[in-house]
């Protein structure tokens, strides 16, 4: 990454405090394409750290420092405006909804139009070999493709 | 992800209206009710000519004949009823819990809550009476030709009342149990109770009991409350010479005479009295039977032979749930008799005359009952998804403070501030209105609703709105794409309580409409003295099924929208 913030992730001086006890302090640049693994014991802070990126702490914690996403400071920006997205271990996909739904709900403001987002859930479906009667069924296996 | 991504930010300010508006629903009413009776009680009602504060309404009270016994048998059966059905609920829990026979009961308890207390008042009529069900099949045996001349229905002890209340209370704290249950960590305090030895029963009572009773005495005392100020199951089975307080009440409110007026709210204020005494006997009773347990677990009794007492609860449990069932099939029997004289077991012959003359004469009840229902259950629905929502959002698990609130309208008692608020609404030309008694309506159903509602709203796995905030969609997004339509099923279960609630609903709907939005449960109770039998079962059974057809509905949508979605069915 060239320059702080130009491009990729910074977290700058990010300290969480949990009861007075400080939980996370954290300096680190993740650059486009690299990944930055974070380890430790459990309790130590990992979810944590994630729910601030986020922007989902809760308000028992305390926390400082910024979060710069692509040169833009997101710190104080509600989730949904961050860009910023989350993958939880098991696949949470939106019961209620098809695949297709469950696509429609992640796919960009930017595709505009019911036919094109259609086309595009369509197009993706495929991509992963997908069934067409995903739109209204899903089988295990289009359970997975869907968070491909 | 951890407890970090358990709390979201707090609520919008359109949100903040409503856990306001449903403090200010459950609390108000009640407040300026006991004021509007407060008055009139020392005299002062100038409409009436009542310019004066003094005491002579009291003393007109104390004068009326078999007071005493009115107040007693209210205090007594009040009493009673609640503790019989809180020691069958309690033993039968601790005895069965886990068994599938616990769970077949399970099953059962939202049918049986369901079912209005007017309705399996008059089922259980039909069931005891020398000339019911009972003594028919006893007749078989027994041969006698005429019904025994015993008083069994409206007995002058009030045991019939206390049975009625008893099999209709005993659903509601069962129901409450069930939920309390996980917080009371009943299956660990089993196996460490066994493991010391203790009799499984005991071991129960000794050991979950108090953490399962934290969260029970709130609807205990509601119950208690109700049973000790109830007016349309002491209508159709309690004692009449002279009837409990809370229905001599209603009579002195209802005289031709407008000074009696006055002795009715003195009359409201006693049963205020009375109800007050009996939550305090109960308070004390509890701190009693909290020393027996320590003086108990002290000597070291484990008390293992209790087979017994587990045989006798499920016993009870199973006559209970047997006498209300039985009731309603005696309804729908006596809804077709042609004729059926005793001691014949079924009726002679069948026809759908009843039926007809129920068509005819009471569309308009039906009418009301539905509107009625309908529209304060959806307004309670509504109210309890916003507390809920603003819960929510501000990082509350569950309801908070208005949880508390909730039972102030199911805790005083209704004859009291009931006839309070009638009296403020006349006072404002507002009785007999629609908004009037759907606003009395919301009073006693939206507690209900917001109670079925918040616990699957607390259980929402809050990690979906998590998601689909981080793919760009904001809080309203969130719960009206995801959270509204996951929590369809639990939405839909509630309104149709609410719906049910509202149906069953005697006093508010007679005191506050004025008699101008005649109800079925108002037409059956009206229908208890002298009625028709055949009449009264069509009309009681009527009453009892609306409930089950709010819950079919609130079973079948569900199951429509989300036939394609295994993972929305499974979670029914």
């Amino acid at each position: 990454m060239s320059g702080e913030g130009a491009c990729g992730l910074v977290l700058r001086e990010v300290a969480i405090d949990l009861d007075g006890e400080r939980l996370v302090r954290l300096d680190a640049t993740v650059s486009p394409g690299e990944v930055l693994t974070v380890m430790g014991p459990s309790g130590v802070g990992k979810s944590t750290l994630l729910a601030f990126v986020g922007g989902f702490l809760g308000r028992d914690f305390r926390a400082r420092g910024s979060i710069l996403l692509n040169g833009r400071d997101v710190t104080a920006l509600p989730p949904e405006r961050r860009g910023i997205g989350l993958l939880f271990q098991d696949a949470l996909l939106l019961p209620h909804l098809s695949v297709a739904g469950n696509l429609l709900i992640g796919l960009t403001p930017s595709v505009k139009g019911r036919v094109a987002r259609r086309q595009a859930v369509e197009a993706a479906l495929a991509e992963v070999g997908a069934s067409p009667t995903a739109i209204r069924r899903r089988s295990q296996a289009d359970r997975r493709r869907a968070w491909r | 992800m951890g407890a970090a991504l358990r709390r979201e930010p707090v609520g919008s300010p359109l949100l903040r209206l409503f856990p306001t508006a449903a403090l200010a629903l459950l609390v108000v009413p009640v407040v300026a009710g006991f004021l509007g009776i407060a008055l009139p009680a020392f005299g002062y009602l100038p409409v009436l000519g009542g310019n004066n504060i003094s005491l002579e309404p009291f003393r007109a009270l104390l004068a009326m004949p078999g007071l005493f016994r009115s107040t007693f048998l209210s205090f007594s059966t009040g009493l009673l009823a609640t503790a019989l059905a809180f020691a069958v609920v309690t033993l039968f829990v601790a005895g069965w819990r886990g068994t599938r026979f616990f769970r077949e009961l399970e099953r059962l308890v939202s049918p049986l809550l369901s079912v209005p207390h007017a309705a399996a008042a008059f089922g259980l009529a039909f069931l005891i009476a020398p000339s019911g069900f009972l003594f028919r099949v006893g007749s078989l045996f027994l041969g006698f030709e005429r019904p025994p001349d015993i008083l069994i229905v409206q007995d002058r002890l009030g045991l019939a009342m206390v049975l009625g209340l008893v099999v209709k209370e005993i659903p509601f704290l069962f129901l409450m149990a069930l939920a309390a249950l996980p917080q009371a960590r009943a299956a660990e305090m089993e196996r460490m109770t066994a493991a010391l030895g203790y009799g499984r029963v005991v071991g129960f009572i000794y050991a979950a009991l108090p953490a399962l009773y934290r969260q029970l005495r709130l609807p205990v005392l509601a119950v208690l409350a109700f049973s000790t100020s109830v007016v349309d199951v002491a209508l159709i089975l309690g004692p009449t010479t002279p009837a409990p307080l809370a229905v001599r009440v209603i009579d002195w409110q209802h005289d031709a005479d407008l000074s009696r007026h006055f002795v009715a709210a003195a009359g409201a204020v006693l049963q205020v009295g009375v109800t007050g005494a009996a939550l305090l006997v109960w308070l004390a009773a509890e701190r009693l039977m909290a020393l027996l347990c320590r003086a108990l677990i002290y000597s070291g009794w484990r008390a293992r032979r209790d087979n017994w007492l587990r045989h006798a609860a499920s016993l009870a449990m199973t006559l209970s749930a047997a006498t209300v069932l039985a009731g309603l099939c005696l309804l729908a029997l006596w809804s077709v008799a042609a004729w059926w004289r005793f001691p014949h077991v079924l009726p002679q012959g069948v026809t759908l005359a009843t039926w007809m003359r129920l068509a005819q004469n009471f569309g308009m009840a039906f009418r009301d009952t539905l509107l009625l229902a309908c529209v304060s259950s959806l307004v309670a629905t509504a109210l309890a998804i916003g507390v809920l929502e603003h819960a929510a959002r501000s990082g509350l698990h569950g309801p908070g403070g208005a949880l508390h609130a909730l039972y102030v309208p199911l805790i005083a008692p209704q004859v009291a501030f009931l006839f309070g608020l009638q009296i403020l609404f006349v006072l404002a030309g507002f009785d007999g209105t629609f908004t009037a008694v759907v606003l009395v309506h919301l009073v006693f159903v939206f507690p209900y609703v917001l109670l079925s509602l918040s616990d699957p709203w607390s259980a929402w796995d809050p990690r979906y709105g998590l998601a689909v905030r981080a793919l760009g969609h904001g809080r309203n997004a969130v719960f009206w794409r995801v959270r509204l339509p996951m929590l369809m099923r639990p939405v839909l279960v509630a309104a149709a309580l609410g719906f049910a609630v509202s149906v069953a609903l005697y006093l508010p709907t007679l005191l506050v409409g004025g008699g101008r939005w005649p109800t079925v449960t108002t037409e059956a109770v009206a229908l208890a003295s002298g009625g028709d039998p055949r009449l009264v079962g069509a009309t009681a059974l009527v009453q009892a099924l609306l409930p089950f057809l709010g819950f079919l509905i609130a079973a079948m949508v569900p199951a429509l929208l989300f036939r394609h979605r295994r993972a929305m069915l499974a979670s029914a």
